[in-house]
Parts: structure tokens; sequence; C-alpha cells
């Protein structure tokens, strides 16, 4: 699945709020290679979901290296390029925007490429038939159920092709059938499309199914490996 | 006469000016609210890659076609308005005529733009500057 180069490079990344009184990633090492899947688990405020956030360009940390599909985040201050070409967020929360129809929410990321207007409703409707919604394009999201509504937030996430996608406890705000149904479907995706996949969630059983488990501890790395630990 | 008419020029101006004013405070604020409603969207677009200038694009322009739309509107009212009041007062009707021209149009729609723009720089700015994981946060 992985070919062997990192994709992923960090190197004592550090970021603190509250003027340095919450530590939330104190010296973070990892390294993550094309095409892994990697779930990161820890207890609420380890900084899982900061180291997220770090790797998608959402945050700047204070300290450190990171270096994501060769880009060093560091070092570059316009990063939504960075975000619109490499990275696909899928969030715990879906994310979608209301008043917009299903396919315009999956067309969002689109707009930052030179796409015409059919290659948009080109690509927005070979995803929405991957995630089986074409029956739903012109429906808004709140006329959908939960797992609709995050199989709509999968489809944006890919719409541009990214190299990794970021997901954030997606099954986290489903019924354990329904989360089930997307953890299937995500790992699909990673497989067909062999794309970087880096899942934070703190259910040990969501963890078990990626390639390789990080243990996020007080803003450190407090285990890595840890699948046979867990199984 | 022609005092009683330049006063009533005068009086005409003013009360534009302040309608201007007022106008434009009041777009300063139905976009500032529209930015803190839409918050957790706007990080939303900053997340899937959107650019700040876009995201300033964005609110710039609904905030124009926020006035655009008031300003016909306002014209409609105005034509109809003057129309109910000379009716009321046929003796007076007789005496003035009103008149739309043109350029009174321009003036109206320039003006509208103007207020636009200016009102809704200053929320479109604070939206393209919020911080990704902040906005994505908001409640």
């Amino acid at each position: 699945m992985n070919d062997n180069k990192n994709i992923i490079e960090i190197k004592g990344l550090k970021k603190s709020y509250d003027n340095g009184k919450i530590m939330a990633l104190n010296g973070i090492d990892l390294e993550i290679k094309k095409g892994e899947f990697i779930s990161i688990i820890g207890p609420s405020g380890s900084g899982k979901s900061t180291l997220l956030n770090m790797i998608g360009a959402l945050d700047k940390a204070d300290e450190g290296f990171i270096n994501v599909a060769g880009i060093d985040l560091m070092q570059n201050k316009d990063l939504s390029k960075f975000r619109s070409k490499e990275i696909g967020f899928v969030f715990q929360l879906h994310n979608l925007i209301p008043n917009l129809t299903v396919i315009e929410n999956v067309q969002i990321p689109m707009f930052e490429t030179k796409s015409s207007g059919k290659e948009m409703q080109n690509r927005a409707m070979e995803l929405l038939e991957a995630v089986e919604l074409v029956d739903k394009i012109n429906q808004t999201p709140t006329k959908l159920s939960g797992g609709e509504r995050q199989r709509v937030a999968i489809a944006r996430a890919l719409v541009n092709h990214p190299s990794i996608i970021l997901a954030d406890e997606p099954t986290g705000a489903l019924d354990s059938k329904t989360g089930d149904m997307i953890l299937n479907l995500i790992k699909d995706i990673h497989k067909k499309e062999n794309v970087t996949l880096v899942m934070v969630t703190h259910e040990p059983y969501v963890a078990k199914m990626a390639d390789r488990i990080i243990n996020v501890l007080d803003g450190k790395i407090g285990g890595d490996n840890l699948t046979k630990i867990i199984k | 006469m022609n005092s009683a008419l330049g006063s009533i020029d005068s009086a005409s101006w003013a009360i534009s000016i302040l309608a201007i004013v007022i106008g434009g405070v009041g777009v300063i604020n139905t976009m500032i609210m529209t930015v803190f409603e839409r918050t957790r969207e706007i990080g939303v677009l900053k997340a899937v890659g959107w650019r700040n200038s876009r995201i300033l694009g964005m609110i710039l322009g609904e905030s124009i076609v926020l006035t655009l739309i008031a300003a016909v509107v306002g014209i409609v009212v105005g034509i109809v308005g003057v129309e109910v009041l000379l009716s009321f007062t046929p003796t007076f009707g007789e005496l003035i005529k009103p008149v739309l021209t043109l350029d009174t149009l321009l003036r109206a729609f320039g003006v509208a733009f103007l207020v636009g723009v200016i009102g809704g720089l200053y929320p479109a700015y604070r939206a393209s500057r919020l911080a990704p994981t902040e906005a994505l946060r908001y409640e």
C-alpha cells in the first residue's frame, strides 16, 4: 500500500495556548509514509486534534519542524493552496453548509481550482455515486440523516484528489451501525484512491482498523505501533 | 420662491446624507451579524482551501448585492410614495411635478454601491482574517 516515502515528517513540534499555560503539543516526532492508514488515539485534551490541525495547516505550531507533502508548513505563509490541493478534511460534525445542496457542498473545494463548471459537475457526481447519494444531489443537508451527511462530507474531502485525508473522529456523532458503515467507506476509499489516511479517534475498535496506531498523551507521543496491545 | 426652493433642496440633501450614513451603519451591522452567524461556515471554507481574498470577495459581494437590491426597492417605494402623496394633495400636485431622470437613477445606484462597499469592507476583512481552528470551534 505505502511506497516507503514519508509524506508527513514532524520533529519537535510544540504548540501552546493561553500564553504558554496550556501545552497542547510538547515535542512531537512523527513520520508517516505515503499511503499509510494511521490512527491517532488518546484521551480528551491529549493533543490529538491539535496534531491533526497542524498536519492540515489549520493552525501553526510555535516551534519545531513539520513537512507535509513536500511543503514546509512552518515557513509557508499562505497555506490555503496547500489545503486545497493536498488535504481533505472529514470532521466529527460533518460541517456541511446548510443552505447549499448536496452537490454544491461537494463542489465547494473546487472553486479554488481552475476546473470548469462541467468538470466540477462530473467530479462531484462521480463521488456522490461512490457514496451512493446520487438520488439526493439537489437536497439540502438538513433533510439528510447523520450518516448521509457524513458521506457527503467524505465526497467533499475527496473532490480535489488530495494526497492526505484527515478525519477527526468521523464516527463520533453517529450510532454504531452508521459509524461502521462510514468507517468501511473510508477504508475502501483509502484502498482505492491510495490516499494517506490519518484518523483521530478515542475508540480502540476504530483505531484497530489502521496500519499503525499513534498514542498521544499530554502533548507527546506515548507509544507507536500499539496495534498488538489494543488487539 | 427661489430661496424657499433652495431651502427645500438643502434639506433634501441633508436628509439624503443622513440616510446614507444610517444605511451604511445598517449595512455594517447586518454584515457583521452575517459573519458572526456564519463563522463556522467560514471556517469550513478555509479548511477546504478557500483563500482569504475569496472569502473577502464573497462577503463584500453579498454586501453590494444587498445594497443594490435595497436601491431597487428604495427607488420603487420612492416613485410610488411620491405619487401617493401627490394624489392626497391635488393642489400641491399641480404645482410640483416629480421628474425622474437617468442621472438620478445612476446616482442612486452609485451611492448604493458605495454604501455596499464601505459597509461590507470591515465585516469582509474580519471574515477573511478568522483563524480556521477558532472558526470551526465556534458554536
